[in-house]
């Protein structure tokens, strides 16, 4: 749990950081001329004022006088639905899509739902082999084979 | 056949709570890719609207509003439904939308070619001008705090500078990747920051919901209700056609107008939020009149009016096809593909979804914890199948996250992903007038159309600064 105002102001470095990096990395880009802008004048350009217009919100959000409402984030079905996805990202080339989706479906219906760890097991399983089934082999959508199958 | 499916699909999409035409469009943008182009066209258009409609039902039957163009529906809706008048909510809700819907077409079809033939002969300089317009317009107009908004218009733009320089070739911000060169994919971008971060969201609370299940015999509207109801239908449709060419989030603004304009001229406002008819119906017209025309900003313009249309967009350059005035000269079959299409999803909304309402109410009744990793696993499927590299799946997932934080921290993404469709244009637009004119940047203020749009761009920027100065200014 945190207020709002510390979210708010999180938000800030992140778009200052973002900023600043645009800024920084735009300078290295052709710049052109006064008439005739080279590739780097936009990022310079955006950059600056993202930076500042983020230096302009956390200003403000900091002189609040009151904190904000209480904000929850990061629950832990929320952090486990996006590792859950990065991890299904990372793994869907290398292992193929049967043992992601299956390994992807289960831990979420392991964590999200009653079922206990076997019948999330199955329907795991049930579930990946379904969406294979109308993915694949009704709407052609190519998906990336088991690693052994060659 | 596929506007049909897309309005059916579109209606179960948006009655799943916490799922608006949005979410629904994004989950739904990569299957359509092995569509033919007007096929897929339509089917999304249909999911568009199908999607609108179906976010009343949840908003009357659980009070839980899809999307925030059905909150004002909402609230009277659902108090209607605890009278034990769900049923004529759901019908003058579904006549409105019907009706707000069909005549917005209706304007679609006599402004688009006009317009079209007019935007033909505008050159860089001038669309510099109306980029610049559409975005000033986006900063002023959105319901967000402004310093907010503008900082997601810039993060936008930011985004859209990634790829490689349209105008000299040079790379910027791809760090060597090959994946980066034609952009970040907008595609994976939208359906992170409205798809996954919206079940993202839903996650925190997946308490069971509760529901009105309406009858079928219920369903009739008595006579003085269609008599209440008609001139605040009339009021929706000019409302929200007039509002549709807003660029923001002007199919929310519009509902709240309509909804402000009816208790304004009832002769009870005290009694508005106690379940009155008026009160669903005006909104949910205006709701639904502004999906014709922000249609025509899409079509004719290439400028998506809405975040919605941003996803249509996507989908119109996933099929080769990039919205403008050449549209309707290119690819006509597609162009009055899309308007019969809404012409028979409105049909199709009206006559099927009402007797289909307890279906739809029972998958009210699906446990979230099986629709999310259903929906996740879908979205990661869909993602791929567009790209065929799972970088996309990664970055799908950091715009889930990014676009979570957002709407927790109350920034509105809308902005920032209307920024980056209009980003590129905005950038090869100035730099080409100023090729052309060999560096001489008083080159943006020559020809009328130029003239108009920048002078619209000072005119606003003049009016917010005076208005901020005399102490209008909201809270950031």
């Amino acid at each position: 749990m945190t207020s709002l105002r510390r979210l708010e102001i999180g938000v800030g470095v992140a778009l200052l950081l973002l900023g600043v990096f645009a800024a920084w990395e735009g300078a290295r880009m052709p710049q052109g001329t006064a008439g005739l802008p080279g590739p780097g004048v936009m990022p310079v350009a955006l950059g600056v004022v993202l930076a500042l217009c983020s230096v302009a919100l956390m200003t403000i959000s900091a002189r609040a006088r009151v904190a904000g409402e209480p904000v929850a984030i990061g629950h832990r079905r929320i952090t486990a639905a996006v590792l859950a996805l990065f991890a299904a990202g990372l793994l869907w080339e290398s292992a193929g899509f049967l043992v992601t989706s299956t390994l992807f479906l289960f831990v979420l219906l392991w964590i999200l739902s009653t079922l206990g760890w076997w019948r999330s097991l199955v329907a795991a399983m049930l579930g990946a082999l379904a969406a294979r089934f109308v993915f694949q082999n009704v709407l052609n959508v190519v998906l990336p084979a088991l690693p052994f199958a060659y | 056949m596929y506007c049909v499916i897309g309005c059916l699909w579109g209606t179960i999409v948006g009655v799943l709570p916490g799922l608006g035409p949005l979410a629904g469009l994004t989950l739904l943008l990569p299957i359509t890719y092995y569509l033919e182009p007007t096929a897929a066209i339509v089917m999304l258009a249909g999911i568009f609207y199908g999607a609108m409609y179906g976010g009343s039902t949840t908003s009357i039957l659980v009070r839980i509003p899809g999307e925030a163009a059905s909150i004002m529906t909402a609230i009277d809706g659902h108090e209607m439904a605890r009278k034990g008048r769900a049923g004529p909510a759901l019908v003058v809700a579904a006549i409105g939308s019907f009706i707000g819907g069909t005549v917005s077409v209706v304007g679609l079809m006599l402004f688009a070619p006009p317009l079209a033939q007019l935007m033909l002969q505008i050159g860089p300089a001038a669309e510099f001008g109306l980029m610049l317009l559409a975005l000033v317009v986006l900063c002023f107009a959105s319901g967000g705090p402004a310093l907010k908004t503008f900082a997601m218009v810039v993060a936008g733009l930011l985004v859209a500078t990634v790829g490689v320089d349209m105008i000299t070739a040079h790379p910027r911000f791809t760090f060597g990747s090959l994946h980066l060169v034609n952009g970040i994919s907008f595609v994976a971008m939208a359906l992170g920051m409205f798809g996954v971060s919206e079940i993202l969201i839903n996650l925190e609370d997946i308490a069971k919901v509760k529901v009105i299940k309406p009858t079928l015999r219920s369903l009739m509207p008595r006579r003085q209700d269609l008599k209440d109801s008609a001139p605040a239908i009339g009021r929706g449709t000019v409302i929200g056609f007039s509002f549709g060419f807003i660029p923001g989030i002007s199919h929310v603004i519009s509902t709240f107008v309509s909804y402000a304009v009816e208790r304004k001229l009832s002769r009870q406002p005290e009694t508005f939020g106690t379940g009155r008819i008026e009160a669903v119906a005006g909104p949910e017209t205006a709701n639904n009149a502004t999906t014709g025309s922000a249609m025509i900003p899409l079509l004719v313009l290439g400028i998506p009016a809405i975040p919605a249309t941003a996803i249509l967009l996507a989908a119109l350059q996933i099929h080769g096809v990039q919205p403008g005035p050449q549209m309707l000269t290119e690819h006509p079959q597609m162009f009055w593909g899309l308007i019969a299409s809404m012409y028979i999803g409105n049909l199709v909304l009206l006559f099927f979804n009402l007797p289909l309402v307890g279906l739809f109410v029972n998958l009210l009744r699906i446990p979230y914890a099986y629709l999310a990793p259903s929906i996740l696993l879908v979205s990661i499927i869909g993602i791929y199948s567009v790209s065929g590299n799972a970088l996309d799946i990664l970055i799908m997932a950091l715009s889930g996250v990014v676009g979570y934080v957002l709407r927790k921290a109350k920034f509105d993404p809308a902005p920032l992903l209307l920024a980056v469709v209009l980003g590129d244009r905005l950038e090869v637009s100035l730099r080409r007038a100023l090729l052309i004119s060999q560096g001489d940047w008083w080159a943006l203020l020559q020809g009328a159309m130029s003239k108009i749009f920048l002078g619209a761009v000072l005119l606003l920027v003049l009016l917010q600064s005076a208005a901020w100065l005399l102490g209008f200014r909201r809270k950031p």
